[in-house]
């Protein structure tokens, strides 16, 4: 939920969002829109719990508002012409569900799911060709990028002993195993998102 | 009382001429001798010198005191008919009364104490005395009593006899207070009589006057005071009558105001049973046109609007009634928190369990109205009964009864019979629904949400899933279990099955089946 007081906060960062995207500023512009998610996650955390620091974890993400959600993608989309957002990633996640046979039971190390493979997250190394995902400061920061590439830092963003049990080693998402629950968290909350039917 | 009375009658009209005069005195003669027992009388001619010569002018004669009263009626008779001015003098002992009159009224007075014997004695004289008082003011006045007081005394009357002749003249009503009274409840009696011969027929109240009047006279109250007294009643009684003939108006007015709202009220019924019988006929073709589907195909929405048309049914009325049909035919869809069923109805009945599992969590999620997060252990009992027996009902229908949350409920009590703690039936519920594999060294048995069954041939009670508590779905489904049990609750609250008795089971064989399970 968005308090009433940090209101004007909220519409200046979003605006900043949207000069940063206008500039083309990708990557600064990603890591605003994870700062974005972790303040809505941390006013969210002051109601009801005990004050700490605030992570984009799967009961985290299920909770964060869709109007936040709405105009973070606005600003994306607008910008990119549709090929970067939110709603971009979540239209490439339900097709990849309903097109490949994967199984998300198993471990993920030989078949990485397809929609990493798809938006371009996935390490391309020939000695470790499996479901590895790229550091963070390997992500292409252009329109250059895949369909669906930006924003991510806010699925690269973990806390360390997440990172290490997904096979990094304190980077975050980066070079361990893409962690479907939280992926699909995310997802399946923009798309409860979008049954609003967008913004208000 | 046998006194004679000496009687003179003279005509004294100047302007009659002698010859005229003679033959005034010869009808006199014959009129009085016509009367009973005078014609042993003698008249006497009493002559006068008149114009030189001495003609006769009136008559002498002397009769029994007892026969005045009707002397002097023929006497006024003869008046009232030619009113000719004559001179009566009666003498009775000492006393002369002389009248010289061509009024018959004048006469009557007298006429009137001559029938009671008493006129001529100093009574009779003191009595006429104290009636034409009386008749004066209808009472007596102290000036005249005072006046009658001296009369009694030349009269030599004694006190009592005088009081006793006062109260006659003043007759049965001696004060002028009480024969008003007494003449205002005669006219009042005589209206009444009026009142109920004529009813609401005014008549011309005129002929009863006559008859008051002479009862005023007889009465002795002045003509003035009972004409006013008269006056006052007619009054009234025409007042009576105007207000009565304004009451039938009004009457008549308003009958026809209720009349006419009876029909008023009748042509509105008679509307409103036709309004009636045309949304009844109209409901019939809504029914015919949604038989084949949830909404009438081209062909019958054109009849549909043809009729409506046609029995001028309101555009709003015409959704209302097709709403109605639709709800009847294919499931209500209410909601207390302004959630559109009708896509989940639609999915429903084209069997599309998997979308419309999706449609379910749409549903709920915005019926809770929470931004859309997932529902929880704490909020879960904001979701309004009506909406959850509107899916369940749904969902049973379309399922014949396999699906639902009812069916959930019944595998939720078959396992909490048969299991024991609670880990156990957690997940005993779980496995009967169908969302969960048995756990194995390998996997603890989750499948994920794609994975399930979307087909009838599922567990009963397989679908709807509880997605809409869940946070993450296609890494495993599997609600929490505080949410389960919250969510198990609040449907039992909202819909409770019906009572079944438990069986009692042999505790030895339940934990031995228990553990063979697992």
């Amino acid at each position: 939920m968005l308090a009433s007081n940090p209101r004007s906060e909220l519409d200046d960062s979003l605006s900043d969002l949207a000069l940063l995207l206008y500039d083309e500023e990708w990557e600064t512009a990603d890591r605003l829109t994870a700062q974005l998610l972790l303040t809505a996650v941390e006013q969210s955390l002051f109601s009801h719990e005990a004050p700490r620091r605030p992570e984009l974890t799967t009961e985290t993400l299920a909770g964060i508002p869709c109007q936040l959600i709405y105009a973070i993608d606005q600003c994306w989309q607008g910008a990119s012409g549709g090929h970067f957002g939110f709603s971009t990633q979540l239209q490439i996640y339900q097709e990849t569900l309903g097109s490949a046979a994967f199984d998300p039971a198993l471990s993920n190390w030989s078949t990485p799911h397809p929609f990493f493979e798809e938006v371009g997250w996935l390490m391309l190394f020939p000695l470790r060709p499996m479901g590895f995902l790229r550091f963070y400061n390997w992500l292409e920061f252009d329109l250059e990028a895949p369909r669906g590439h930006l924003p991510a830092l806010w699925y690269w963003q973990l806390p360390g002993l997440a990172s290490l049990r997904m096979g990094g080693f304190f980077t975050g998402q980066g070079a361990g195993f893409g962690d479907l629950a939280r992926l699909d968290v995310m997802m399946l909350r923009l798309s409860r998102c979008g049954q609003l039917g967008g913004g208000e | 009382m046998a006194e004679n009375v000496a009687c003179l009658i003279k005509v004294v009209d100047p302007q009659l001429k002698s010859d005229e005069v003679v033959t005034e005195v010869r009808y006199l003669i014959e009129d009085l001798r016509d009367l009973d027992d005078m014609s042993q009388v003698r008249f006497e001619p009493y002559s006068e010198i008149r114009d030189v010569a001495e003609i006769q002018v009136g008559i002498r004669f002397e009769v029994d005191a007892e026969r005045l009263g009707s002397i002097l009626r023929r006497l006024r008779d003869r008046l009232y008919y030619k009113p000719i001015p004559t001179r009566f003098l009666f003498q009775i002992s000492d006393i002369q009364l002389q009248i010289e009159t061509h009024k018959a009224g004048d006469l009557t007075g007298l006429m009137l104490a001559a029938r009671s014997g008493l006129l001529f004695s100093p009574v009779s004289d003191y009595l006429a005395e104290a009636e034409t008082y009386s008749r004066t003011q209808g009472e007596l006045s102290p000036t005249e009593l005072d006046n009658l007081s001296l009369l009694r005394q030349r009269l030599d009357i004694s006190e009592e006899v005088a009081k006793l002749l006062n109260a006659r003249a003043a007759g049965p009503y001696p004060t002028q207070a009480e024969k008003q009274r007494h003449f205002d409840e005669t006219v009042r009696a005589e209206f009444s009589r009026l009142r109920s011969h004529h009813d609401g027929q005014p008549i011309a109240p005129k002929d009863i006057w006559p008859v008051l009047q002479e009862l005023a006279e007889n009465l002795g109250l002045p003509t003035p005071e009972a004409e006013a007294l008269y006056q006052q009643h007619l009054q009234r009684y025409r007042d009576d009558i105007r207000l009565k003939a304004e009451q039938q108006a009004l009457k008549a007015a308003e009958d026809a105001r209720l009349a006419g709202e009876a029909k008023a009220e009748g042509d509105r019924q008679q509307q409103a049973q036709q309004t009636q019988a045309h949304r009844d006929q109209y409901r019939t073709l809504c029914h015919q046109a949604l038989a084949k589907g949830l909404y009438p195909s081209e062909f019958d929405q054109g009849r549909l609007d043809q009729a409506r048309r046609l029995r001028g049914i309101a555009p709003v009325d015409a959704v209302s009634i097709e709403t109605a049909v639709r709800d009847e035919l294919y499931g209500s869809i209410d909601s207390a928190a302004g959630v559109n069923y009708n896509r989940l109805r639609g999915l429903l009945m084209q069997q599309a369990w998997q979308a419309a599992d999706l449609e379910t969590e749409t549903a709920i999620l915005k019926a809770l109205n929470q931004d859309m997060q997932p529902v929880t252990a704490a909020t879960v009992q904001r979701l309004p009964a009506v909406d959850l027996a509107t899916i369940d009902a749904l969902w049973q229908r379309y399922s014949n009864g396999r699906f639902g949350f009812k069916a959930q409920q019944q595998v939720y009590r078959s396992q909490q019979q048969i299991l024991q703690d609670d880990p156990q039936r957690w997940l005993g519920f779980q496995q009967g629904l169908g969302w969960r594999d048995q756990p194995s060294w390998l996997s603890r048995g989750f499948r994920p949400y794609h994975n399930l069954d979307f087909s009838l041939a599922a567990p009963p009670g397989h679908l709807p899933t509880w997605r809409w508590c869940c946070p993450s779905l296609s890494h495993r489904y599997s609600p929490s279990l505080e949410v389960v049990e919250a969510v198990l609750a609040h449907l039992n609250t909202c819909m409770p099955l019906e009572a079944v008795s438990i069986p009692t089971f042999d505790q030895t064989l339940v934990v031995g089946g228990v553990a063979s399970a697992s």
